[in-house]
């Protein structure tokens, strides 16, 4: 075929007006006639259809800006609670990519472990255990979530309700004692925390806010800077609420979430405390611990956005977040628990075909009534 | 940035080349291949046997039908065979095949005096275009007389459309930028051919070059205004752009001139103006040769039926392509053969190396993103329509208004997973088609019995 092209170059390549060549030019009938069969087939030309331009985004981009962003949070995890939370987090992560592959070699798919939505998985359940959790826990949750949850499902973008935290709700049902053994943090990464006596706080700042026991010191310039960089009762990954909202931040500037479902979250559970102050605390207290003091932002940032269980549409997104913001209210205020944002996000996940079919763009060509 | 349309994307790719130099005369070559069906509509029907001698710009193929268009001969010469050739829409298609004497010898009917535009009345301008076998030559191809024959009085707004369909395609560009005045007379003649009121001349604000010009040809005319819009793709497709200037939505099914607008290409627009000066038909047109494969990629004018290759080679191709389009990336045709002619809707010609033609990831399943559903200037959800395509749901895809995808290529070219998205929807349309046809004919049959 090149040779042909060059041949069409040189006769295209001088005036129209030269000498007429003796012979006529010869004259291809059949139009495959210059195909030849045994043309290998890595020198025809490849015929796909429209388009053939691609943004170059890939799940496998957009799942490992997720990790990015929930890497500060996890060192910051170790730093708080020693390096059992690191374990804690390995665990998870492996658990998860391995059951998932597992299940793929079972089933005779191909394996999808490195699209890193295992990952994502697995630092996320990880992030919803107490540091002092058993070890075997992580794993056990992660063959909940991973196999029974996501893969039984038919994998990948098949479930509809977050892996993690069902994960999370699932130990947190079968082994209630573990999961709610809050340690002090240690802020020493190289201590190996475990359960003894002097360790164990008994409740999450939130727990003491719900019960109105939220000690005078409480409100003060320290204790504050405490509760934004996590040094606090709660599970390892999602007291440090700065680093948090942070990696929402990269997420939302990377185009991966849009603000519509923290905003609506975050901002229902405020305006919320505001209003109706919780367990006697002053209004503003009260915005700041119900933000900082449970695991509202982990939740609002990491767990709400999950694209999976999320609605399609910016539209029906700020629906789904303000949803999960009342939720939250009414579970903390009147649940027995004081935290209710695994199970708001949990509900929310099971209205979300809804949410997508009330938020249908109107047709083009019936224009917005006016 | 200003958004005038739902959706949209900005791919960020450069074809490399300038406008600045007007578009360089292809020398015809010596065989010339004219399909039959170059537009919308029936297949025209030779009016030449094989053997006679033709002039240039002589009529060789017309039909009677109401949508059709006629077909000259692009050179002067000797008509060597009528037979199937390949054709840029995929396929083959009955073309004329000529071959060029070199000499370019005349019709008679172009030797005849210039017409004076101002004196032409509405029916001379569309009958103009209808001997001229001017099409819609964006990428449509809906015969132009048939379009404004049937909207006279209908129209408010005649709007040029030099939007450029896609990215990297750089025709309507060099058009506008060196014929500036012709495009302005072309749209002035539509104006009048449809009494509309307005001539509203839209070019993205990437060429504002061809924005000066345009400008400078248009002043002193009140009833024309030359509109930059932010450059985003599909903002050339008719739809989108009604919506973008005019704020309006066509209803699903329905053609620009339910709202009272009528859109025409500013090549087809400059093709008219010469016609109805010179009477000079369609038989040649600017050609966008882009690719990072070739050394000098740039604008040609060639003439109609110049196979691809004669194109390409003057372009100094480095190695030869994996992947051949007839368009841009977004829409374009892939082409099995680099055979195949230049035709009256043939905007652009894109050469793809290996790597760019296999930039293709593992395909996931859905993660529901929702970016197809954020980038879809037709306000559908790709995503549900993936999902019902894949269960084969099609009374659901009809409900989520399949046929209103424009096939604009958008949701695909975004979707992180790579799934086929467009492509499902095609086969869904067809189907739909089918499906319908046949309850069609299942009523019709009922009747008769
Ligand atoms: S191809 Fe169709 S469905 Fe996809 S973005 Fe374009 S109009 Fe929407
Ligand atoms: S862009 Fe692709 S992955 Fe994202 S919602 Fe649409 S179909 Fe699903």
């Amino acid at each position: 075929m090149n040779q042909q092209t060059k041949d069409r170059g040189l006769t295209a390549g001088e005036p129209a007006q030269q000498a007429k060549p003796a012979a006529k030019p010869r004259l291809p009938v059949n139009p495959f006639s210059n195909l030849s069969t045994d043309t290998p087939d890595d020198q025809l030309l490849l015929v796909t259809s429209s388009p053939h331009l691609h943004s170059g985004d890939t799940t496998r981009r957009l799942m490992g800006e997720v990790l990015i962003a929930l890497t500060p949070a996890a060192l910051m995890a170790v730093f708080l609670f020693g390096y059992r939370a690191a374990a804690h987090i390995l665990l998870a992560v492996c658990s998860c990519m391995g059951f998932e592959a597992l299940y793929c070699h079972l089933r005779k798919w191909p394996v999808t472990v490195f699209d890193l939505s295992a990952a994502i998985t697995g630092v996320l359940l990880a992030f919803n255990l107490p540091v002092a959790a058993p070890l075997w826990m992580p794993v056990v949750g992660s063959f909940f979530a991973i196999f029974i949850v996501k893969m039984l499902f038919g994998g990948l973008g098949k479930n509809f309700v977050n892996p993690a935290l069902v994960g999370r709700v699932f130990l947190a049902n079968s082994w209630a004692g573990d999961m709610v053994s809050w340690t002090r943090p240690v802020l020493n990464p190289f201590t190996w925390t475990t359960v003894t006596a002097d360790a164990l706080t008994g409740a999450t700042p939130l727990g003491l806010l719900k019960s109105g026991a939220l000690p005078e010191a409480y409100g003060h310039g320290g204790q504050l800077w405490n509760m934004l960089i996590g040094a606090r009762g709660g599970c390892l990954g999602e007291t440090c609420a700065l680093l948090l909202v942070a990696g929402g931040l990269y997420l939302m500037v990377r185009g991966v979430i849009s603000w519509h479902i923290p905003a609506g979250y975050i901002g229902t559970v405020a305006l919320f405390s505001l209003l109706f102050p919780v367990g006697g605390a002053s209004p503003l207290l009260s915005v700041f611990y119900s933000l900082t003091g449970g695991g509202l932002m982990l939740g609002a940032f990491f767990m709400a956005t999950d694209y999976v269980t999320s609605p399609l549409s910016d539209r029906a997104r700020l629906f789904y977040g303000i949803g999960c913001g009342l939720l939250t209210v009414f579970i903390r205020r009147f649940g027995p628990a004081a935290e209710g944002v695994s199970f708001s996000i949990l509900i929310m996940n099971l209205v979300v075909w809804f949410l997508d079919r009330a938020t249908l763009p109107r047709r083009f060509g019936e224009e917005a009534s006016k | 940035m200003q958004q005038l349309f739902h959706g949209g994307v900005h791919p960020e790719v450069d074809s490399l080349l300038t406008v600045e130099a007007p578009a360089f005369e292809l020398p015809a070559p010596e065989l010339l291949y004219i399909p039959l069906i170059q537009h919308k509509g029936a297949a025209a029907e030779p009016l030449v046997k094989v053997g006679d001698q033709v002039r240039l710009g002589q009529r060789i193929g017309d039909a009677e039908a109401a949508v059709t268009a006629a077909i000259h001969a692009p050179v002067s010469g000797e008509v060597r065979a009528i037979d199937a050739w390949h054709h840029p829409d995929g396929d083959t298609c009955p073309a004329i095949i000529l071959e060029n004497d070199g000499r370019d010898t005349p019709d008679e009917a172009l030797l005849a005096p210039p017409r004076d535009l101002d004196a032409l009345t509405g029916e001379e301008i569309i009958k103009a275009a209808r001997d001229a076998g001017i099409v819609g030559m964006g990428g449509a191809g809906f015969p132009l007389s048939v379009k404004l024959s049937g909207s006279v009085g209908q129209i408010e707004t005649v709007i040029l459309n030099g939007c450029e369909c896609e990215p990297m395609l750089h025709s309507d560009h060099s058009v506008m930028r060196h014929h500036a005045d012709k495009v302005v007379q072309g749209g002035l003649l539509l104006r009048r051919a449809v009494q509309a009121k307005e001539l509203i001349i839209a070019v993205e604000d990437n060429k504002p070059d061809a924005i000066a010009a345009l400008e400078q040809a248009a002043a002193g005319l009140p009833q024309v205004s030359v509109r930059a819009l932010p450059t985003r793709y599909p903002q050339g497709g008719e739809k989108i752009l009604v919506k973008a200037l005019l704020k309006r939505e066509v209803p699903m099914g329905k053609l620009p001139a339910a709202v009272g607008a009528l859109i025409c290409n500013v090549d087809s627009a400059a093709t008219l103006a010469e016609a109805c000066r010179s009477r000079r038909p369609l038989i040649s047109r600017n050609v966008t040769v882009a690719g990072s494969l070739l050394g000098k990629p740039q604008v040609l004018h060639a003439r109609i039926g110049t196979p691809f290759s004669a194109l390409i080679a003057h372009c100094e191709p480095k190695s030869p392509p994996r992947k051949l389009l007839s368009g841009g990336p977004m829409m374009g045709r892939a082409q099995y053969s680099m055979e195949v002619p230049v035709t009256k809707t043939v905007s652009g010609i894109l050469l793809m190396t290996e790597e760019e033609a296999r930039a293709v990831a593992p395909t996931t399943n859905c993660i529901r993103c929702g970016r197809c559903v954020k980038n879809c200037p037709m306000l559908l959800s790709p995503c549900y329509l993936n999902f019902y395509s894949d269960l084969g749901n099609l009374p659901e895809l009809e409900r989520l208004n399949i046929d209103n995808c424009i096939e604009c290529g958008i949701c695909t070219y975004s979707c992180p997973a790579h799934l086929p998205l467009l492509q499902k929807f095609r086969l869904g349309k067809l189907e739909l088609g089918k499906q319908r046809r046949a309850a069609k004919q299942r009523k019709e049959g009922g009747k008769q019995s």
